[in-house]
């Protein structure tokens, strides 16, 4: 590698010195790494198991928990929310009539008087399933279902006053429905 | 112990078997702590060198081809891993000029006492500055040129010159004032 001229004696003493020592090591010891190299060589070396959850991150993980506990029990207390207190108010008793039962009549019923009791009377072949027809029709007076709804939205929109209790403005959402 | 192939302490090592990589530290933590001991101003320092050297050989094996001898490759490997750790320094390459005026005369291997061990050369080694030490190592014990000097520490040739005669004469001072002891 370098040039045969260019050799000094003090560079052949050193090389002498250190190229030609025994392979075996110095009774002395000068020559031999403590084991605490290997120690640390094998510790690098050896794969690390799960990086993400080392020691560090369970030391981290305690910490943000003791946090999060001290600021938990030292928060500032909430302020009492006040109830509004209800006062129970007598509602007077209407008495509603009840309409009458209109007899119940389905078509079914209407054009067959006698229905199949047994499965010998069963025709042979049914009718396709409807979702219609399973239902069943309800007829109802068309008089009694107006004073049922007149009801009703007589009593959703306008409430009688109560007996000495004040007259106060009308609801504004009722008003603007009603405009 | 027994001694086994590059073949298979490569394999081994490869393989992760912790037998073989015993094995592998075993035969060559001894000649290559020899050889950082000559880079590091320490026997700690060396130890610190080694113990990157083989975490190094063993992560790296991989890239090892078989053209060449284990034992070579693992040695640029330390050489390497002592040049990293020196160009860290930050007194690193720094002139010294403390020591007595250059003398014409050149010393015989006699004159060394040629009797001298290793262990006795390599304290003289670690005395010398950073930079100088470095070179000495590069140039007259591992056959660097000063090209190739240069180019691994990033200076120049000039440089690589002048540490090197400066070693010379440093280490010529020390082993003079050693013999009138």
């Amino acid at each position: 590698m370098r040039d045969p001229q260019e050799k000094h004696p003090i560079d052949e003493r050193f090389h002498q010195a250190f190229e030609q020592l025994p392979a075996t090591p110095a009774s002395s010891g000068w020559d031999s790494p403590s084991a605490k190299v290997w120690d640390n060589i094998q510790q690098e070396i050896q794969p690390r198991k799960n990086p993400l959850w080392n020691t560090r991150s369970w030391i981290l993980l305690a910490f943000v928990s003791i946090a999060l506990g001290v600021w938990w029990w030292n928060r500032p207390a909430p302020a009492p929310v006040e109830q509004p207190v209800q006062t129970p108010v007598q509602q007077p008793v209407t008495p509603v009539t009840a309409p009458e039962a209109a007899p119940l009549e389905t078509p079914a019923a209407a054009g067959n008087a006698e229905m199949p009791t047994s499965a010998k009377e069963v025709p042979a072949k049914p009718a396709p399933l409807n979702k219609a027809n399973t239902n069943t029709i309800i007829p109802v007076n068309s008089k009694e279902a107006e004073s049922g709804e007149k009801a009703a939205n007589t009593r959703n929109t306008k409430s009688e006053a109560l007996p000495g209790s004040k007259s106060s403005a009308r609801n504004t959402t009722e008003q603007k429905v009603g405009n | 112990m027994r001694q086994y192939s590059d073949q298979e302490l490569v394999n081994g090592v490869l393989n992760g078997n912790p037998t073989l990589q015993s094995a592998l530290y075993q035969q060559f933590s001894v000649p290559m702590f020899r050889v950082l001991l000559r880079f590091a101003r320490d026997r700690a320092e060396a130890e610190d060198m080694l113990q990157d050297g083989f975490v190094r050989v063993f992560r790296d094996m991989s890239q090892f081809r078989s053209e060449g001898a284990l034992g070579g490759w693992i040695r640029r490997i330390m050489v390497n891993t002592a040049l990293s750790h020196l160009r860290k320094q930050r007194d690193f390459l720094r002139e010294t000029d403390d020591f007595s005026p250059f003398e014409n005369r050149m010393r015989t291997d006699e004159d060394f006492a040629s009797n001298m061990d290793a262990e006795t050369l390599l304290g003289y080694l670690q005395q010398l500055p950073p930079g100088y030490r470095t070179v000495f190592n590069l140039y007259a014990i591992d056959g660097y040129s000063h090209e190739e000097i240069a180019e691994q520490l990033g200076i120049s040739i000039g440089t690589s010159k002048s540490q090197l005669f400066k070693a010379r004469e440093y280490l010529k001072k020390i082993l003079d004032k050693s013999f009138i002891v």
